[in-house]
């Protein structure tokens, strides 16, 4: 058995759920400074990909970054990199299908925050950088756990752009997704059904580890760990 | 000293407060949703108010005529929370550490909240997290993060309002003993008469977001000038009233006209112990039906407005259902005036 497609499914979901991190946990941050109507319109905008079918994505990116498009044969030309059908095209998938998860679950944390710890921390001379990094991050941990399990999850599992921006290349863009349905088109169903067990197996993983955080996060809220 | 005349708007609230207080500790007195800790976050520059004037001893923190807003990191004012606002994922020395000045050298930090733990009673509890201390423990270590960088200003928003009742007295004692050795100005937000009395030397009264005259406590407690204030200095017994041309003035509630020698009169106010029963009618009485009497008072309701309750010194004499006179002290009434607050200043 070829164990590519486990490999580039990790491999991608490893990458865009550090981004989807980083970006869904600025823009979360960033959106409770903005004025309510700003706020509305950039939570919207955000929150597309979440209700958008995964297809409507990958097409928007290929109509963004394939090669006859002004930014891909850019970077085609200038950098000599082709940003479809190669295997890192399915990061830019994955992290707009899965950004929502992250943006959502973190700003939920950020906004249960009591905004005294803020206030209190300012009267005290605390910087800005001081308050996001050692007061308002730690105490959101166990929401920004979760948000980054739900992300790698969804990241791992993302089948409609990522097929539309990487197509199936055996050994070069396969994914688990995009490997069950070839075997089933191609009617390997025994192959197809380890796929499946393993796909189940690695959700059932996450899920049962976020469901640990969440308990985590709960206790350390009532005060008896740590 | 510090000066302060602010006004914030906020939908369906108007906030404008003017008032100055010098070394001293100055209660700001009024019923909860009247403005009182949004007033102290303006101060301490977490929220920046529409318009007016912020300073203390000369230095300019908001003007905004002058748009002049200094932020609340450079203002070093101590802000006590009312549930203390403790960081839960620092223990005690780190959370008192925060509270030290920042151009504290680091080799006198750790003398530095060494002696603050000795200060409030801390020893042992450095590090441990705020969810592992009491109520008490977690006041006393918001007290010394508050005092920790010896603020010129101090703001204390209803320091107690977290506490059960059998700490309160005890942790007051230690309260009072820190102001009385603070030496700057301190704002003490609470809408408790009693604390108000024991910790405090002035009061400004707070109502419906416009700050009164501040006023010596004593003065306050035995002669208010509102309504408002009567009520919060806790008199049981507060109506409005209108002066008449004929040298009395007419109590709508109590459906009475008693002698009034004062002009511009627009209330009354007595409290329990100053109002008897008796069979006979004097200058101060109206005559009653009573409704309940027990061990603390008596409840009568006037005879002419059966939807009102004046309560009164308890009679064991006197029962449930009978009709008798509550007579008021003469010189404990206490004739109010207009409602004299910033709005009204500005207004007219």
């Amino acid at each position: 058995m070829d164990w590519f497609p486990l490999l580039n499914s990790v491999r991608v979901a490893l990458i865009s759920t550090a981004l989807i991190f980083l970006l869904g946990i600025w823009a979360a941050n960033g959106i409770t400074r903005l004025p309510a109507w700003l706020k509305g319109a950039f939570d919207t905008v955000l929150t597309l990909p979440l209700v958008l079918p995964p297809t409507v994505v990958g097409f928007f990116l290929l109509k963004t970054i394939s090669p006859k498009t002004a930014l891909g044969s850019f970077v085609l030309n200038a950098f000599g990199w082709k940003l479809t059908m190669t295997w890192f095209s399915a990061i830019f998938a994955t992290t707009i299908v899965a950004f929502p998860l992250m943006y959502r679950t973190a700003r939920g944390a950020f906004e249960q925050l009591s905004p005294e710890w803020e206030a209190c921390a300012e009267t005290m001379g605390l910087s800005k950088r001081f308050i996001f990094w050692r007061i308002k991050l730690p105490n959101c941990r166990a929401g920004l756990l979760a948000g980054v399990v739900l992300s790698f999850a969804r990241a791992l599992g993302e089948y409609g752009a990522t097929s539309m921006v990487t197509g199936y290349i055996p050994g070069k863009t396969a994914t688990v997704a995009t490997t069950v349905y070839q075997l089933w088109r191609e009617g390997n169903d025994a192959l197809a059904y380890r796929w499946v067990l393993i796909d189940l197996g690695i959700s059932m993983v996450v899920l049962i580890a976020m469901n640990l955080f969440e308990k985590q996060g709960g206790a350390a809220r009532a005060g008896s760990t740590d | 000293m510090l000066e302060v005349r602010i006004e914030k708007r906020y939908a369906g609230f108007h906030l404008q407060m003017e008032f100055s207080a010098g070394r001293e500790t100055m209660a700001i007195l009024g019923a909860s949703g009247a403005g009182k800790t949004m007033t102290l976050r303006c101060l301490a520059g977490v929220i920046r108010p529409d318009r007016g004037y912020i300073a203390l001893d000369g230095h300019v923190w908001f003007d905004s005529e002058r748009r002049v807003f200094v932020p609340p990191q450079e203002r070093g004012v101590g802000l006590l929370f009312q549930n203390y606002a403790l960081f839960p994922n620092m223990t005690v020395r780190q959370n008192l550490l925060c509270g030290l000045r920042r151009d504290t050298p680091r080799n006198q930090r750790d003398e530095a909240i060494q002696q603050l733990m000795e200060r409030f009673c801390l020893n042992g509890l450095g590090d441990r997290l705020p969810s592992q201390l009491s109520g008490g423990q977690q006041q006393r270590v918001a007290v010394a993060r508050c005092l920790a960088r010896k603020p010129k200003l101090l703001l204390l928003d209803e320091p107690f309002a977290a506490l059960d009742v059998h700490l309160r007295w005890q942790l007051e004692q230690e309260l009072a003993a820190t102001l009385e050795n603070y030496d700057g100005t301190a704002l003490y937000v609470t809408h408790d008469r009693e604390e108000t009395c024991r910790l405090c030397q002035r009061v400004c009264v707070v109502q419906g977001g416009c700050s009164h005259p501040p006023v010596p406590v004593v003065e306050w407690y035995h002669q208010p000038a509102s309504r408002c204030a009567a009520q919060l200095a806790g008199f049981e017994n507060v109506a409005e009233a209108v002066c008449l041309p004929s040298g009395r003035a007419h109590i709508p509630d109590l459906a009475v006209d008693w002698p009034c020698e004062q002009a511009d009169v627009a209330g009354v106010a007595f409290r329990l112990e100053d109002a008897a029963l008796a069979a006979q009618a004097q200058d101060f009485a109206v005559l009653c039906r009573i409704i309940r009497s027990t061990e603390q008072e008596t409840v009568a309701s006037p005879v002419q407005r059966p939807d009102i309750y004046v309560r009164a010194r308890p009679d064991g004499r006197i029962h449930a259902g009978e009709h008798a006179y509550v007579c008021v002290q003469p010189e404990k009434l206490i004739w109010l005036r207009r409602e004299v607050s910033s709005c009204s200043l500005r207004q007219s």
